[in-house]
């Protein structure tokens, strides 16, 4: 027992440096690929764009929980975006009268004669209404049948060919749709989605650069790192624009901006035709700095079901290549934490019982603890590389040193919210049972020719 | 064995930790040295920016200017270029002028021959403002020509935009070719230079490239001249409205409203009113509203009471638009009790509201 306690720790360990190596593999492309970027340069036509009739419309959607304050400023926000041809579809799932009431007088809404087309099975409408002022705006009132139902709903009501999911939680600028666009026209025909932003800025407390350090690895690794071989998914803070055509193809929304992205790979993989989904590292969109323990811990929750719920149903969302797209992601934040949590647990047991000798609880605490430092420094001095032409010296002091305490004590809960948020998204539909097959996005291998 | 191991990993965890503090103070003391050259670098621009507001205002002293262009070669062409959007007219020669006399232009010439991509791309970008300048465009000479084949279609983009501010015809057309056979982005920034010389192109240009056999290249054409928005003289529009391809004949219907209503041109979107798909009749709709054409007011009328709502909507305006006869068969519709009604009702307000009865 005393000797598969300590080999099992040593083996953990090395686990963990294999990860860690991993990791770095991953930030170090990251960084080329931002480097790349940054090098060739992206001209700003924004104030072109705005006037042309020849940029195609965009629908933003915004699915709001209720009607509270912070709703209503979401939709307005996505009202004052700069461009063109913007249409906010505002989807309310199953409003009480009170709330509908509030988006009445909101909106100046009166009844429309849209026909909201049926490509996607939702729920059914109960009505659709635009604004007696001059804004482009479309309010969707429906029968509950939850945040995926809202998405199809917004997606069949949409009328644009391209569709923009700007995340509430997040800060994005004015011009955000004129600047995501403009790489989706240098090649209209194979960009089918594009995923854009940076990550958010460290605030003057230790966890809002604990916040950042996250935001920024994830940025690298998720966004940049994946770019790499046309796997962009879309990471916290990030905006998205995507081809309705290519949302309909795929079925529609099962899950959030990372299942539908996880899709529309599969999809396109399994289809055989070259496609693109472009990572715009710009800073158009960025998500909140975290301020408190709380603050993170929720980010980091609602961040992590989304990963556990896309993993648990990749192979119906993606087929064969849901592993292919989704295995760095899973390497890092699911297998990481639970290894590291099972060899803090047989090592401090094994301490204690005198299982496991302190060289080997060192060379775990070293696997995990000091790759974990290295890991976060490396990606403040990766970035720092790969965009020369940032003048903040002090934000990459404050990072750099960051690493250090968000490595002891923070990294160890952090890992216990992510074993916990992996599995915690509720229970997982049985396509067979609880849907009819009309409503299952079709099967990836008959997707040839689409997307 | 264990220790060994332990010694193996922390000596290469140290080893790298050292590695990484060393390349962060390296990346900080760059960052920090930039930011303190930039405060540095800044610090004479405004003289720079008053001192060419002033040479623009019309003041012929050049010492100053002259003084600044020698010793902030870099901070004065940005502050040159900072005035492109801003002056027009015989400021922009001015200014274009003193780009020649300082050797702005020709450091631009050579850097335009850079193998670097960045320094390329610049150097065509600050040709194409100053091109606008006759004297300027002789020192590009066939650089411009030349660019307009270099393998960075950012490059492209600026040569081309570089030789339509110089109004020649066979450049234009040239540069006419070129957007419809590029990327949507550099056929939009295109389109907006090429829009004031539309006439001159629909002379030859433009018809050369609809009556070609290129669909994809026929259908970005159209595209052009539909975003221009504007009045086009141009002839044979029939042929492609007739075409086989339906993305041709979606665009050609597009186009329709922009061009002189012939004979053929009216009886093929009559055609489209009573036989075409729900895009056809949605877009030949808006052209006969746009045309008051009183011949489709039965053809509208049927649209408004079997089309969809958007059709119907759009059928609706049209019949709005020709009053007396139109808006007769639009208050014969909303005596009715159907949808059809309550559309027909609203567009008749609005058509009166419009008219100011």
């Amino acid at each position: 027992m005393a000797l598969a306690i300590s080999v099992a720790v040593q083996a953990i360990a090395i686990l963990l440096f294999a990860l860690g190596i991993r990791e770095f593999l991953s930030l170090a492309r990251g960084c080329f690929v931002l480097r790349r970027i940054a090098r060739a340069g992206r001209q700003n036509y924004t104030a072109v764009l705005l006037k042309s009739p020849m940029v195609p419309p965009v629908s933003t959607i915004a699915i709001p929980p209720d009607a509270s304050p912070e709703s209503v400023q979401f939709a307005r926000r996505l009202l004052e975006l700069h461009y063109g041809k913007n249409e906010v579809v505002i989807v309310l799932d199953g409003p009480s009268g009170a709330e509908m009431a509030v988006w009445n007088e909101e909106f100046h809404l009166c009844p429309s004669a849209r026909v909201i087309g049926k490509k996607l099975p939702t729920a059914p409408v109960r009505g659709v209404y635009e604004s007696k002022d001059p804004i482009r705006v479309v309010v969707i009132n429906k029968e509950q049948g939850g945040p995926v139902d809202a998405w199809n709903a917004a997606v069949n009501a949409c009328t644009s060919p391209v569709i923009g999911l700007l995340d509430p939680a997040s800060d994005f600028q004015p011009e955000i749709l004129l600047r995501l666009i403009q790489p989706m026209l240098e090649a209209a025909d194979e960009t089918i989605a594009v995923c854009g932003g940076v990550p958010s800025l460290p605030g003057p407390g230790l966890i809002s650069r604990i916040g950042a350090l996250e935001s920024l690895r994830a940025w690298m690794t998720r966004g940049a790192a994946l770019s790499e071989r046309n796997r962009t998914l879309p990471f916290p803070g990030s905006a998205v624009l995507v081809k309705r055509n290519s949302v309909i193809q795929a079925g529609g929304f099962t899950g959030g901006p990372l299942e539908l992205f996880l899709r529309l790979h599969g999809l396109a993989m399994a289809a055989g035709k070259p496609y693109r989904i472009l990572f715009v590292p710009e800073a158009v969109s960025q998500s909140r700095t975290s301020a408190t323990l709380a603050e993170l811990r929720r980010q980091f929750g609602r961040d992590q079901r989304e990963i556990g719920r896309a993993f648990f149903r990749r192979v119906a969302i993606a087929g064969p290549f849901g592993w292919r797209v989704l295995r760095s992601l899973f390497y890092e934040r699911a297998l990481r934490p639970w290894l590291e949590t099972l060899g803090y647990l047989l090592a401090i047991a094994g301490l204690v019982l005198g299982w496991v000798d302190v060289p080997a609880a060192l060379l775990l605490l070293l696997a995990a603890v000091g790759m974990g430092i290295v890991l976060s420094m490396a990606a403040v001095v990766l970035r720092e590389l790969a965009e020369p032409n940032s003048p903040d010296d002090r934000r990459v002091t404050a990072l750099f040193f960051a690493a250090i305490p968000e490595n002891l004590g923070y990294r160890q809960l952090r890992n216990l919210w992510l074993i916990a948020g992996f599995r915690s998204f509720g229970p997982i539909e049985k396509p067979n049972r609880r849907k009819t097959k009309e409503d299952r996005p079709p099967a990836v291998s008959a997707a040839s020719g689409s997307v | 064995m264990i220790r060994i191991e332990l010694s193996v990993a922390g000596c290469l965890l140290g080893l790298y930790t050292l590695f990484l503090v060393a390349m962060f103070f390296a990346v900080r003391s760059r960052a920090s040295g930039r930011r303190q050259r930039g405060i540095g670098t800044k610090t004479f621009t405004p003289q720079i920016r008053n001192a060419l507001a002033d040479y623009l205002a019309g003041s012929n002293d050049e010492t100053k200017i002259r003084g600044f262009a020698r010793q902030y070669r870099v901070e004065f062409v940005d502050s040159l270029l900072e005035f492109r959007g801003t002056v027009g007219g015989s400021a922009r020669d001015r200014l274009c002028d003193l780009a020649l006399e300082l050797a702005l232009v020709h450091d631009w010439c050579q850097d335009a021959a850079s193998k670097d991509q960045s320094v390329r791309r610049q150097a065509y970008t600050r040709l194409s403002f100053v091109c606008a300048y006759e004297p300027c465009r002789r020192v590009a000479g066939e650089l411009l020509q030349a660019a307009l084949q270099d393998v960075d279609p950012e490059v492209r983009l600026s040569a081309a935009r570089a030789l339509v501010q110089s109004g020649n015809i066979e450049e234009l057309s040239r540069v006419f070719r070129l957007a419809v056979s590029q990327s949507l982005l550099i056929r939009i920034l295109l389109a907006e230079d090429l829009r004031r010389h539309a006439t001159d192109l629909c002379r030859r240009a433009i018809p050369e490239v609809l009556m070609g056999d290129n669909p994809r290249e026929v259908v970005a054409a159209l595209q052009i001249l539909v975003a221009w928005e504007r009045a086009l003289p141009l002839d044979g529009l029939h042929k492609l409205l007739d075409s086989d391809n339906r993305e041709i004949r979606l665009e050609a219907l597009r186009l329709a409203k922009l061009v002189a209503l012939t004979p053929e041109n009216r009886s093929l979107l009559l055609r489209f009113l009573r036989e075409g798909d729900e895009e056809e009749n949605t877009l030949a709709a808006l052209t006969a509203g746009r045309l008051r054409l009183q011949e489709a007011l039965p053809a509208l009328a049927r649209c408004l009471r079997t089309g969809t709502s958007e059709l119907a909507g759009i059928a609706a305006s049209a019949l709005a638009e020709m009053p007396p006869k139109g808006w007769q068969t639009l208050q014969q519709i909303a005596a009715g009790e159907d949808s059809a009604a309550i559309i027909a009702a609203a567009a008749l307000d609005r058509g009166r509201r419009k008219a100011g009865v």
